[in-house]
């Protein structure tokens, strides 16, 4: 049974390029996250469109190696399987991240109402909770263009957290919110890595990186398109 | 000269499989949409809401345009009709007449204009500029199929408001041209006669080309609309041109299904 598979998300041989040569290339990329792993990829400044997440949400095929999640190949699944798999990823986006005809509150449940049998009011209330926590407003029914870009991204949080979904895909979530807003979402990731979910966390931020509160089961550090490992004394060394 | 014979066959040959290719599309769309919304599973709460909009949007925000122009054309009809009907002393064929004109042929057909002039452009600029704003890739990434939750519900939305539109202007119309023809006192005093005479002239082929002719074009125009947007690559400056395509495809096909239909029906 897949759902028993030994890791959450396994990468191996990974290489990817596309024709139109618009996302940037990757080589050679081996990963195995496990439940309640944390990992942590620092991307370089000038390479920051790799396409990481879309390939681990089988959104995009690899050219060279095999991906799985859940102990399934991407490929071998049937399109109503990929997505309800996919409605067991948490995701911020790096982007804007929202459906702009659709208010905040529908596009935040949007995922969990899709997914499971849960009813609106419980979505909302873990919402309400995970946004009491991180100091932000009840979710609002306002449009995403109204809101300040700060508090959109911590909404984006929120979304990505609903459910305990198995993996959390977080795309520089830090970028545009307050080191102490950052804080409050590692307490957060923490304690959901605590009941099982894997945590994939790239980041553009050194600084943020080497943070010793932020505990880390593996550190990669991207070196033109190559996912390099961070050594155990090394990793030691940025812990 | 036998050279540009040669191109010129292979350029009405090109044109023809390009057209074959999207009446292809639209029959592969229809069909899942009728298979994808048969199964239990595909209406769940988002995909209800998606479809209570769409009829909110499509048909209850519609229902006076529609109105207006049934009474605009109720009015039109019984002129037209009363100029020949006195002329031939015929007046008493009043209600059959407006059954011929506007059950068969006219309702249907204007509602159809209006839904695609308000409804066909509205979703082809969405769904475009969802493309544009790498919205549909965000609904994949949450594992919300664009097909389930964008594509089945603005067709099936449409396709009950065309149908429904279309009786709101049958009755709206009816009534409007009997009280037109009451005050030219062309018209039978008396109002039960006027809906025995209407009545009596509707046949089962008359329901059956009126449920042909709006279900099949709504469903049309919903599936055109939808693909239009939905397929550009990803620019603004396409969004306009999907739009376009998608009225000016919508028009060409309710036209010839109307036709299609009519011959069906109506030809012995």
């Amino acid at each position: 049974m897949s759902d028993k598979a030994k890791y959450i998300l396994e990468f191996k041989g990974v290489g990817f390029s596309d024709e139109a040569n618009i996302l940037p290339r990757l080589t050679g990329i081996d990963m195995k996250v496990s439940a309640s792993d944390l990992v942590f990829i620092l991307l370089e400044r000038n390479n920051t469109g790799l396409p990481l997440c879309d390939l681990a949400q089988g959104l995009l095929s690899p050219t060279e190696g095999i991906i799985k999640f859940m102990g399934e190949r991407w490929e071998d699944m049937s399109p109503s399987s990929q997505s309800d798999r996919r409605g067991r990823i948490g995701r911020v986006f790096h982007g804007r991240g929202w459906i702009s005809n659709l208010s905040v509150y529908d596009n935040i449940i949007l995922g969990q109402m899709f997914h499971s049998s849960s009813k609106a009011s419980d979505v909302v209330a873990q919402a309400n909770e995970f946004a009491q926590e991180l100091e932000l407003d009840s979710i609002p029914m306002v449009r995403p263009d109204t809101l300040r870009s700060d508090s959109l991204k911590k909404y984006q949080w929120v979304r990505a957290l609903l459910g305990t979904p198995s993996l959390l895909l977080l795309q520089y979530p830090e970028s545009g919110v307050k080191d102490s807003d950052v804080q409050r979402l590692a307490k957060l990731v923490e304690r959901m890595r605590a009941k099982g979910m894997a945590v994939i966390w790239t980041t553009l931020d050194t600084k943020l990186f080497e943070n010793k509160n932020i505990n880390a089961s593996l550190r990669y550090k991207m070196n033109d398109n190559e996912m390099i490992p961070i050594a155990e004394d090394e990793n030691a060394k940025a812990v | 000269m036998c050279g540009y014979s040669v191109i010129f066959v292979a350029k009405i040959g090109d044109h023809v499989l390009a057209r074959w290719a999207v009446v292809r599309d639209i029959a592969a769309v229809a069909w899942a949409v009728i298979v994808l919304s048969c199964k239990p599973s595909t209406w769940r709460p988002p995909v209800r809401a998606q479809l209570g909009r769409q009829i909110l949007f499509t048909g209850v925000e519609a229902v006076w345009v529609v109105v207006a122009i049934a009474v605009l054309a109720g009015v039109s009809v019984v002129v037209q009709t009363q100029l020949w009907l006195t002329r031939f002393g015929q007046t008493e064929l009043l209600g059959a007449i407006l059954v011929a004109t506007i059950i068969r042929e006219l309702g249907p057909l204007f509602v159809n204009f209006v839904v695609i002039g308000r409804s066909g452009t509205a979703i082809s600029t969405e769904l475009a500029n969802m493309r544009v704003l790498r919205e549909v890739e965000l609904l994949d990434a949450q594992g919300v199929e664009p097909m389930i939750y964008l594509i089945v519900p603005r067709v099936l939305g449409m396709t009950i408001s065309v149908l429904c539109l279309t009786v709101v202007f049958i009755i709206v119309s009816l009534i409007s041209g009997y009280l037109f023809g009451f005050m030219l006192n062309i018209a039978s005093r008396n109002p039960a006669a006027f809906l025995n005479a209407v009545f009596q002239s509707v046949t089962p082929s008359d329901i059956i080309n009126l449920i042909a002719k709006t279900l099949i074009p709504g469903m049309t125009t919903g599936i055109i609309c939808s693909l239009e947007g939905i397929s550009i690559r990803g620019l603004i400056t396409e969004v306009p041109q999907a739009t376009t395509r998608g009225v000016v495809r919508s028009i060409i096909a309710l036209l010839l299904i109307s036709a299609i239909v009519s011959v069906f029906t109506y030809v012995r």
